[in-house]
């Protein structure tokens, strides 16, 4: 299992078998209850290009690595609202999470999202879950400014500005990858499995 | 045999002894992981050869029955043979989004032109079982497990 | 003006452009991370999704 930052993700290109970039990572969605990486909105590869009308779902995605996200050809992939499945009429997507403040569910502002963090398993059937968050402190956490990671439990409360997690999170604050897959573990370990 | 070691060689008929030619480089089709054509140059007929007409390729010459075998392309052949669908210098992409390296040597049989085994510029090797496909952004190979 | 002036006036004009269009899609290639909100403890997002 991998930890990776979602920023690293954007921009990475989409590399079918035959050896084509044929788009870009866009954006990241993922679902409000569990987590679970639903899949990547597409971008093209030109300079001039811009958002394809076609998405990633994740259960066609072969390879997620350092370099590229893997897949086998193009008919893989579907209609970007599929993908995102509720959408504005305005043709937008569903809220972005960056740039969103933490709450914890005492009310105690954490800090603003300037990242996530996901989890992915290797293999076939692999599963890609965000498990945390990259954000910028706030004075609650006595690290004002600094970025800091916080582990999230496996269901999540979700808004476009307000994004809530269990308090006892705080406990359980990172500072880089390398130990926070433990970090979450723990985390949820201690919540005991409670949604 | 390396491409590497085998390019440059006379392309020699055995007809009548003349060189027809010198290898410049190699046409692979990634599917059949085989090589499917040779690239010549200084030839005055054309620039392919198909490797079913070879009739041997040997460590010092490759040999053609007469400077006729020797043509243009089929399309096909042209397609695997596009400047952006070379395997050399090409990053080599794992299935599992890892870049390896670049290729900068290929392994092959020549007798049959079968790929065995591409040559990283960090010197690792990956079986040719392995190859996916070749296209203009990387050469796609399945993950080790 | 002679008639170098207006070249370079379209040539600059046209930089400005290329810059522009090369921004607004860069602009529009960037992405975030997407609530897509169809989980269970999903709320209305900002802005409204209305739902």
């Amino acid at each position: 299992m991998r930890l990776m930052r979602t920023s690293e993700i954007a921009k990475r290109p989409v590399v079918t078998f035959a050896g084509e970039d044929v788009a870009q990572v866009k954006d990241i969605v993922y679902a409000a209850g569990g987590g679970q990486v639903a899949g990547f909105t597409l971008a093209g590869r030109g300079l001039f290009a811009g958002p394809l009308k076609q998405a990633l779902p994740w259960k066609a995605v072969v390879g997620l690595g350092a370099d590229a996200v893997v897949i086998r050809d193009t008919t893989v992939l579907e209609p970007t609202k599929a993908v995102i499945e509720s959408s504005r009429a305005s043709g937008g997507s569903g809220a972005d999470v960056l740039g969103s403040q933490v709450l914890t569910d005492a009310g105690v502002d954490l800090g603003v999202v300037r990242d996530v963090v996901v989890a992915v398993t290797e293999g076939a059937g692999g599963h890609c879950d965000v498990v945390g968050y990259e954000i910028e402190a706030s004075a609650a956490l006595g690290t004002q400014g600094e970025k800091v990671l916080i582990p999230l439990p496996d269901t999540l409360a979700a808004s476009g500005e307000h994004l809530m997690v269990p308090a006892s999170a705080k406990d359980f604050v990172g500072r880089d990858l390398a130990g926070f897959g433990a970090a979450v573990d723990a985390f949820r370990a201690q919540l005991g499995g409670a949604s | 045999m390396l491409f590497s070691e085998a390019k440059n060689r006379k392309v020699v008929s055995s007809s009548d002894a003349a060189t027809v030619g010198k290898v410049a480089r190699f046409v692979v089709d990634p599917a059949l992981r085989q090589v499917v054509a040779l690239e010549l140059r200084k030839t005055d007929d054309g620039d392919l050869l198909r490797w079913a007409d070879i009739s041997a390729f040997g460590t010092d010459a490759v040999t053609v029955a007469g400077a006729g075998a020797i043509g243009t392309a089929t399309s096909e052949i042209q397609e695997l043979a596009d400047k952006h669908r070379r395997i050399l210098g090409k990053r080599l992409l794992t299935s599992a989004g890892d870049e390896l390296g670049e290729v900068a040597d290929v392994a092959f049989d020549p007798q049959t032109g079968t790929l065995e085994s591409l040559v990283l510029d960090k010197g690792h090797e990956v079986s040719a079982s392995r190859l996916l496909g070749v296209g203009t952004y990387a050469v796609v190979v399945r993950t080790e497990d | 003006m002679e008639w170098w002036g207006w070249l370079i006036v379209a040539l600059v004009v046209i930089v400005l452009l290329v810059g522009a269009v090369l921004a607004v899609q860069a602009r529009r290639r960037r992405g975030g991370v997407i609530i897509d909100g169809s989980g269970p403890d999903a709320r209305p997002g900002k802005g409204g999704r209305g739902r």
